[in-house]
């Protein structure tokens, strides 16, 4: 029944994931709805669920956030690991969250490619701003490891670049080339009329590189784990320091997540639904400036405040160790199914 | 063929009223912990007769806001815009009590105890009395334009009406609430929760009957559907009585039944008052949200009908289950989470 109910749980979490992605994909790239009197009716819903854009970016989210659970359980592993309590139930939980790390983080790196590959398609100026390409890429394109953005004068200094990775990730051949955003701006003007279509470009380029140097740590520290545990020197060589960059990690997913919904968030705009609602006009009249910044201050304070009790009580339930039924509690055992909970 | 606009209608207010009734008695027990209980156990006692179910009580707001949203985007707009500030509190209060719930046993220092007390406490009492104040100002009518914009001012939101009305709900969630601990509990706390019970009975009648006598001159429900208005206001009535009947019987589960008919009722009331209107407008009747004026396309209704009746009787289903297995009473002996 308890196994059940675990099951039951994580369904419901995946469904909900399922459903909120599947509207922001929406939001992403719209599908399944038909314009009458100037508002947007759903006319498809099986459209809805099967957006090309849903069926990447839900694997990439899913299989991230499994990463992250794994990364937690792993970490706070490794800490107990390095102060040597509970050796054995802890290098347990390690192998089996290295394991499942692992995976999930090179399927989250695949899901993840896929998605790029997705926005070429529907969304190139999130590609080309994430990319801070400003003219029309070379063939073969190659990728931009790190560069000087102007965004002003609307060219970039001092980069650094990687050949043939742009199309690589593109088009998974070594030709194809990737359309620049003054083109996609001229194209975009034709479209929707007068505007500026540009996304912030550093914060969407910078962004989208923190989330892969995150995802490479991740990924470096998955295989060295899963080593060490196939050789089964967990616990026999001396692993301080690899520990130690496990603890760091658990940080590496939630950078990961934060920078890559940055990335998705920040390169759609202007666009709130990318080409029918612009964020400007999604703003509700009646709602006061005022109010907003009134919201905004207390949900910071409530969520900061909070956030500061969680930190305590994690590491304060780390410090308990793993839950244990001493004699006591077994006796008051009151699980409702337990004994004459049943039949009255 | 049957309107589906109609069917979503009485779906969001079946969601509304189940959830004053559900929530109603937990906002009540949450109150409690500063009114009969007069040591950290019976606070934890009192909390722990609501810790399996408050969370899943509190999915039906969750769920009326999301059928809002889903089938009648307007209603959600203007109801989420124009009462932006006092929902912002009512998400705070909520989000404040929940981590009360949940961290209070966490830890063991008098001040972290009393701080979650606090927030267990405010955030059991606004709510509703915010929720009251939203639904009375609901039916006296509010400012919106021909946009569907509501621009209220403070006083089109408080006022002696809307106030009467959010102290309403309030003393209904109390004793509701203090109604619910008297068939959870046992000993001592049992008998002050029937005490104080009965003796807040009187003004919330007080209250129940100014707040309908206010009503009957402010607003035009009763000009509307005055028939079965009043034989409601009479059935009201007479579950009010009985409710202060079977407790001084002892008869604690009846009258338990009998506050939460009064609630159903009391909302009943309104949402039958505001059909086929969702939102008054005090500018021009012609401006007012309806069933009609404010609902999603067609297509749209029609798959969310079939899945709701789809899921419906499993989250039935698993709700009246998660009652039956934690139907024992709570004492110092059990097992307590919270």
């Amino acid at each position: 029944m308890h196994l059940a109910c675990i099951w039951l749980t994580s369904f419901g979490t995946i469904m909900s994931a399922f459903f909120i992605l599947v509207a922001n994909s929406f939001m992403q790239h719209p599908v399944g709805y038909e314009i009458n009197n100037g508002r947007a009716e759903m006319n498809d819903f099986l459209a809805l669920l099967t957006n090309g854009q849903a069926l990447v970016e839900i694997p990439h989210t899913v299989l991230g956030a499994l990463a992250t659970g794994a990364f937690l359980v792993t970490g706070i592993s490794a800490i107990k690991l390095l102060k040597k309590q509970d050796v054995s139930f802890f290098k347990k939980s390690f192998q089996i969250g290295i394991t499942v790390a692992l995976i999930s983080t090179f399927l989250t790196m695949v899901a993840g490619h896929a998605q790029a590959q997705y926005l070429v398609e529907t969304q190139p100026m999130k590609m080309a701003a994430s990319e801070g390409l400003w003219e029309h890429s070379d063939d073969p394109a190659s990728w931009t490891v790190s560069a000087f953005i102007n965004v002003d004068k609307k060219e970039n200094s001092g980069e650094i670049k990687i050949p043939y990775l742009l199309s690589i990730l593109s088009y998974n051949t070594l030709d194809g080339s990737v359309k620049g955003m003054n083109e996609l701006q001229a194209e975009y003007e034709q479209k929707y009329g007068e505007g500026n279509y540009i996304p912030p470009v550093k914060t969407t380029f910078w962004s989208f590189r923190i989330m892969v140097v995150a995802g490479v740590a991740m990924f470096v520290l998955g295989i060295y784990g899963v080593f060490l545990a196939w050789k089964k020197k967990l616990v026999t060589k001396p692993n301080k320091w690899f520990y130690r960059f496990m603890v760091a990690g658990i940080s590496l997913p939630f950078i990961a997540n934060t920078s890559g919904w940055i990335m998705t968030e920040i390169g759609r705009q202007p666009w709130t639904v990318f080409g029918l609602m612009q964020t400007a006009d999604s703003i509700s009249p009646s709602v006061s400036a005022g109010q907003v910044l009134f919201s905004i201050i207390t949900f910071c304070t409530v969520y900061a405040i909070l956030a500061v009790i969680m930190i305590f009580l994690y590491v304060k339930v780390i410090k308990k160790g793993p839950y244990k039924m001493d004699a006591e509690e077994q006796k008051i055992n009151n699980d409702p199914f337990a004994k004459e909970g049943f039949h009255v | 063929m049957f309107d589906l606009g109609v069917l979503w209608f009485i779906l969001v207010a079946v969601l509304f009223i189940g959830f004053f009734f559900l929530e109603g008695f937990d906002f009540g027990v949450g109150m409690s912990t500063q009114l009969i209980a007069r040591n950290d156990m019976e606070r934890r006692i009192l909390i722990n007769t609501i810790g399996p179910f408050w969370d899943a009580n509190e999915v039906w707001l969750i769920t009326a806001g999301g059928a809002l949203f889903a089938a009648f985007p307007h209603w959600y707009a203007t109801l989420f815009s124009g009462f932006y500030t006092p929902l912002v509190v009512v998400l705070l209060a909520l989000i404040i009590r929940a981590t009360g719930f949940e961290f209070r046993a966490k830890g063991n220092h008098p001040i972290w105890k009393k701080s979650w007390d606090i927030c267990i406490f405010l955030g059991s009492l606004l709510p509703p009395l915010l929720f009251g104040v939203v639904f009375a100002s609901f039916i006296q009518g509010l400012p919106i334009d021909k946009n569907m914009e509501l621009n209220a001012g403070f006083f089109d939101i408080v006022n002696v009406y809307t106030l009467t009305g959010g102290i309403t709900v309030l003393m209904l969630c109390l004793v509701h609430g203090l109604m619910f601990t008297t068939i959870r509990t046992v000993g001592d706390l049992q008998d002050r929760a029937r005490k104080l019970g009965q003796r807040l009975l009187p003004p919330l009648g007080i209250l129940l009957t100014a707040f309908t006598v206010m009503t009957y001159i402010k607003t035009d429900i009763f000009e509307r559907q005055g028939t079965i208005l009043s034989f409601l206001f009479g059935i009201g009535v007479i579950t009010f009585v009985l409710s202060g009947y079977f407790i001084s019987r002892k008869k604690d589960g009846w009258a338990f039944g009998m506050t939460g008919a009064v609630i159903a009722l009391s909302f009943i009331s309104i949402f039958i008052g505001l059909f086929p209107r969702l939102m008054i407008s005090s500018i021009s009747s012609s401006f007012s949200l309806t069933v009609s004026n404010a609902a999603s396309g067609h297509y749209s209704l029609t798959v969310m009908t079939i899945v709701a009746l789809t899921l419906l009787p499993f989250v039935l289903g698993y709700q009246i289950w998660s009652y039956i297995v934690f139907r024992k009473r709570v004492t110092e002996k059990s097992h307590l989470e919270y």
